[in-house]
């Protein structure tokens, strides 16, 4: 059996005319011998009647001094694929197939009790393979899974897109052959986001490291956890549009992609809003500023805040944070003293104090400042105000194994610079090297990049 | 397409379970490697002129073929890492520039690796909190979205692999187990 896993995303199914396409996709699969399992996400984007945002508003509505249950979040935002899933089969039955519309449950995918973030455990195959078998055409709700106790569960972020590649994970020992095809409204993997870039390319193939770099740096085509499943499970994992005839970007392991695309700068990304805070201890001592960093990382643990762009030196340390947190970390750590032991001592200053601000000087901080400006004669007394640079993103160069090569940074900056882009600060790893700079130069540093990297034309290869 | 009942029966569901498919990685640590032999290097640059200072930095060492990784601009100027075999060159490429430079020979990377760390949270505090347990400062940081590298002294470095494979139970013996050596930043590759 040749099996093939189409997932179609909300906006090749948000109307009749979209979905008709969509299955035309299908059909054509058909007829070239495919036993098809067709992965649904919801109808429409934000202000679509069924589609997720619409039903979590609805929820919030409610009252909004009340936050809605997880659990109970999650049994109606899957609504939102199922019923898609169900106009969807409906679309193909009246095409003349025989058609089965599934749960993710009912498709056997099992998740852990992460709320609407969970993380498949499990998928159990044999319903849809006899389904298969038997000759149906097998549609499954995206961005969901089941509990081991039956409570519904959603994938997060991309969810549909995890959906169908791991179905394409479980089914692959059952096929002769298998695909996964990630349908959406661009053809492909592009060199940037072509709102950006008019002129962006979109690749032919691409590996699994690269497309999942991508999407980690603010690509939008293919979620990196479909990636990393199709990598792990090594499957020919294809993005096409819904609505054009183009060949699409095919993802696979490096391994079996022509030896040029091995070496190469892929493409330029961007994401998020971001804020950038920077905290330069006047004392310069590098003990103290380890313990107010760990100080300061374990309580964004403790709200679950994540951090990125570290960066550490001397008495000085900085990290970037997404912007929709700005507020809460303003919270926690305007005003919040660190103290330091000094050990031994017999005479006063009996320790240091350092007291943090965010320059925003509210109450809290001139409260805590007074009370320790009379406690002054007791403690070293420091005040440590960040930095704080808001309207911040990132930009990143996508690059197989080439952040190494000498020159690449040099050449990343000196291309800003000219573009007169100011960079505040640089991360590179294995696959990438990202620049934080204004949100508002965003484009003007992705065109350039994606200029002085010969995007336009061709990859390019050391 | 053909017409089926297709529907289970008990005596399906425990080979279906058997059949179950097993495969999304697990949330958190997967990983720790060490890189040794690297050398971390901060360079002073006039205030006046830091961009291009920056800049004429790092193109003169792009120059004399030096790869350059842990990258970070500083407000005085800006940090790097470099493998130890580069140190020479390095050196000899910063002395030409004729900017004041202070490298620190003998380092390890410590990779710590997680995938989806940006969907994660306190990755960053509890290897933060380990190697701070462990008496071992971290020189410089950086990050990926599926790892966090800590630029330690090297004379510590299994000790801190080691601190760190406990901390996030790969190694339930215990006992130190070797770990990956990381892929050197860079490697035969020529300049651009």
């Amino acid at each position: 059996m040749r099996i093939l896993v189409q997932k179609f995303g909300g906006t090749s199914v948000d109307s009749d005319e979209h979905r008709q396409m969509a299955a035309t996709r299908v059909a054509r699969a058909i007829q070239n011998g495919w036993s098809v399992v067709v992965v649904v996400s919801a109808i429409g984007r934000q202000g679509a009647p069924y589609a997720t945002d619409t039903l979590v508003s609805t929820l919030k509505n409610v009252d909004p001094a009340v936050p809605p249950s997880s659990r109970e979040m999650d049994l109606l935002m899957a609504c939102g694929e199922i019923i898609s899933t169900v106009v969807m089969a409906q679309t193909l039955r009246a095409m003349g197939f025989d058609t089965v519309a599934l749960t993710g449950g009912q498709a056997g995918i099992a998740t852990d009790y992460d709320f609407g973030n969970a993380r498949i455990l499990s998928i159990d195959p044999s319903y849809v393979v006899r389904m298969l078998e038997a000759g149906k055409l097998v549609l499954v709700a995206g961005f969901q899974g089941v509990t081991q106790h039956g409570a519904v569960t959603t994938l997060g972020r991309g969810g549909s897109d995890t959906t169908a590649s791991a179905l394409g994970a479980a089914l692959k020992p059952y096929a002769d052959e298998i695909g996964v095809e990630i349908y959406t409204d661009v053809d492909g993997v592009k060199t940037a986001d072509p709102r950006l870039v008019s002129d962006a390319r979109t690749l032919n193939c691409a590996s699994y490291e690269e497309v999942a770099e991508m999407a980690h740096m603010g690509a939008k085509v293919v979620h990196p956890r479909a990636a990393e499943i199709a990598n792990q499970y090594d499957l020919p994992l294809w993005v096409k549009s819904t609505f054009m005839e183009a060949s699409g970007t095919l993802i696979a392991g490096r391994d079996t992609l022509p030896e040029e695309v091995r070496l190469r700068v892929t493409g330029v990304t961007h994401t998020g809003k971001i804020v950038y805070l920077r905290f330069d201890l006047p004392t310069g001592d590098e003990d103290d500023k380890a313990v107010i960093e760990l100080a300061i990382y374990s309580m964004l643990q403790r709200e679950k805040i994540s951090l990125y762009l570290n960066s550490t030196s001397g008495g000085a340390f900085s990290f970037a944070i997404a912007r929709e947190h700005l507020g809460r970390i303003r919270d926690l750590l305007d005003g919040l003293v660190v103290p330091i032991k000094m050990g031994g001592r017999r005479r006063p200053p009996f320790g240091r104090v350092y007291l943090l601000g965010l320059g925003l000087k509210q109450s809290g901080f001139e409260a805590q400042q007074k009370m320790l400006e009379d406690a002054a004669s007791f403690v070293e007394l420091h005040t440590v105000e960040a930095e704080v640079t808001e309207n911040c993103t990132v930009v990143s160069v996508i690059a197989s194994r080439f952040t190494g090569v000498p020159g690449v940074i040099a050449l990343i900056l000196d291309t800003l610079a000219k573009a007169k882009v100011p960079v505040f600060q640089t991360a590179d790893s294995e696959f990438s090297i990202s620049v934080l700079i204004p949100e508002g130069d965003a484009a003007k540093a992705t065109l350039a990049l994606h200029q002085v990297f010969g995007l336009k034309t061709a990859a390019v290869a050391a | 397409m053909t017409q089926s009942s297709g529907e289970m029966n008990s005596s399906d569901t425990g080979e279906m379970r058997r059949q179950a498919v097993h495969f999304e990685k697990e949330r958190g640590v997967t990983e720790i490697r060490i890189l040794r032999s690297v050398a971390h290097v901060a360079v002073n640059l006039e205030p006046t002129d830091i961009g291009s200072g920056r800049l004429k930095v790092l193109q003169s060492l792009a120059a004399s073929s030096v790869p350059v990784f842990l990258v970070k601009l500083l407000p005085d100027g800006l940090s790097f890492a470099i493998r130890g075999e580069s140190v020479d060159s390095c050196k000899t490429a910063l002395e030409q520039t004729e900017v004041p430079f202070k490298l620190i020979p003998d380092l390890s990377v410590i990779t710590t690796i997680a995938g989806a760390m940006r969907d994660l949270s306190g990755i960053m505090a509890a290897i933060y909190q380990t190697l701070n347990h462990a008496g071992i400062r971290v020189q410089q940081t950086g990050d990926a979205y599926n790892a966090v590298l800590c630029l330690v002294d090297g004379r510590l470095s299994d000790k801190a692999a080691q601190a760190l494979r406990k901390k996030f139970s790969l190694d339930d013996s215990g006992e130190f187990e070797p770990v990956r050596e990381a892929e050197v930043p860079g490697a035969g590759l020529k300049a651009l």
